[in-house]
């Protein structure tokens, strides 16, 4: 063991709406137990429901999985945590072209937190117009989850989002 | 008013005084498609309060998590509490970071219409 704090977990599951939020409590402990941190355990607990949600909603269904992969590299000055969550697409499916323009979207702020405002106002003004979907879900990870995100496809067929949370070692409990 | 129970998440319909109308939110809210249930239930919520001259707070202090959908049903049920003129009060635990970035952020709905409050519980 060379750092002081390291982190790899590797999940695959089922695309099953009930496994959401026990992987969800599973992924903030492991940020707790190895970070110290609550509000991180929070924030990261929170970014993958909402990684999950999207990869269920609109990924492949059963038998399919959807894999989940939590890490850590130790940088001088701070620790990047990343979370990416893995999943297969119909190949004829325009979510990842969709999932890129909405990051585009939120990158076009000068902060995640002008992004998020914006996304609520788009929601309360057309609130009467629509039912459940808001679309918050990518822009909270980046505002609430303090993430930079990013999407490819590593292999046709499948598609991958990262979520990368830069933690000064200031945060970190001993 | 009745309590809304509805997988992890439980809303406790409690008439605290003769004024105004509390919905204690605990557990979680993680359903799918959680309009499908909130919605209705709070176009009741306000019906009750129209019709009684309630004000209406919402409590989240005790609330472990809900996902963005939810934060979708709660934009609606300010948007339409506005339209009837019904008095809402959110109160949240600011010393939580989660709660505190996720209603500040709806501040941004205060319009000084008196119709919409925020309040810190700690």
């Amino acid at each position: 063991m060379t750092e002081a704090q390291d982190l790899h977990v590797e999940l695959q599951i089922l695309p099953e709406w009930s496994r959401i939020d026990p992987v969800r409590q599973a992924v903030g402990l492991c940020v707790e137990a190895v970070f110290g941190n609550e509000d991180l355990r929070d924030a990261l607990g929170m970014v993958c429901a909402e990684l999950l949600e999207n990869a269920i909603k609109y990924g492949k269904p059963a038998p399919h999985k959807v894999r989940l992969v939590l890490s850590n590299s130790e940088q001088p000055q701070h620790h990047e945590v990343t979370l990416s969550v893995i999943n297969a697409v119909d190949e004829a499916s325009h979510h990842v072209e969709l999932l890129q323009q909405r990051i585009g979207w939120i990158q076009r702020f000068d902060s995640p937190a002008e992004a998020y405002m914006a996304a609520l106002t788009l929601v309360y003004e057309r609130a009467e117009a629509q039912g459940g979907e808001g679309g918050l879900g990518l822009v909270r990870i980046a505002y609430e989850g303090g993430c930079r995100l990013d999407c490819d496809c590593p292999e046709q067929g499948v598609m991958a989002v990262h979520a990368r949370y830069t933690l000064p070692r200031t945060e970190v409990s001993p | 008013m009745e309590d809304l129970i509805a997988g992890d998440l439980k809303i406790q319909a409690i008439e605290r005084s003769p004024t105004i109308l509390e919905l204690l939110w605990t557990g979680k809210s993680n359903a799918r498609n959680p309009t499908a249930v909130l919605q209705p239930y709070f176009s009741q919520v306000l019906a009750v309060a129209m019709e009684r001259k309630l004000a209406v707070e919402l409590h989240f202090e005790k609330l472990e998590h809900f996902n963005s959908s939810t934060i979708t049903a709660i934009i609606q049920l300010i948007q339409e509490a506005r339209t009837k003129a019904v008095k809402l009060t959110i109160t949240f635990d600011h010393a939580v970071k989660w709660q505190k970035l996720s209603f500040d952020a709806l501040r941004v709905f205060s319009k000084g219409d008196g119709l919409l409050e925020f309040r810190s519980a700690s």
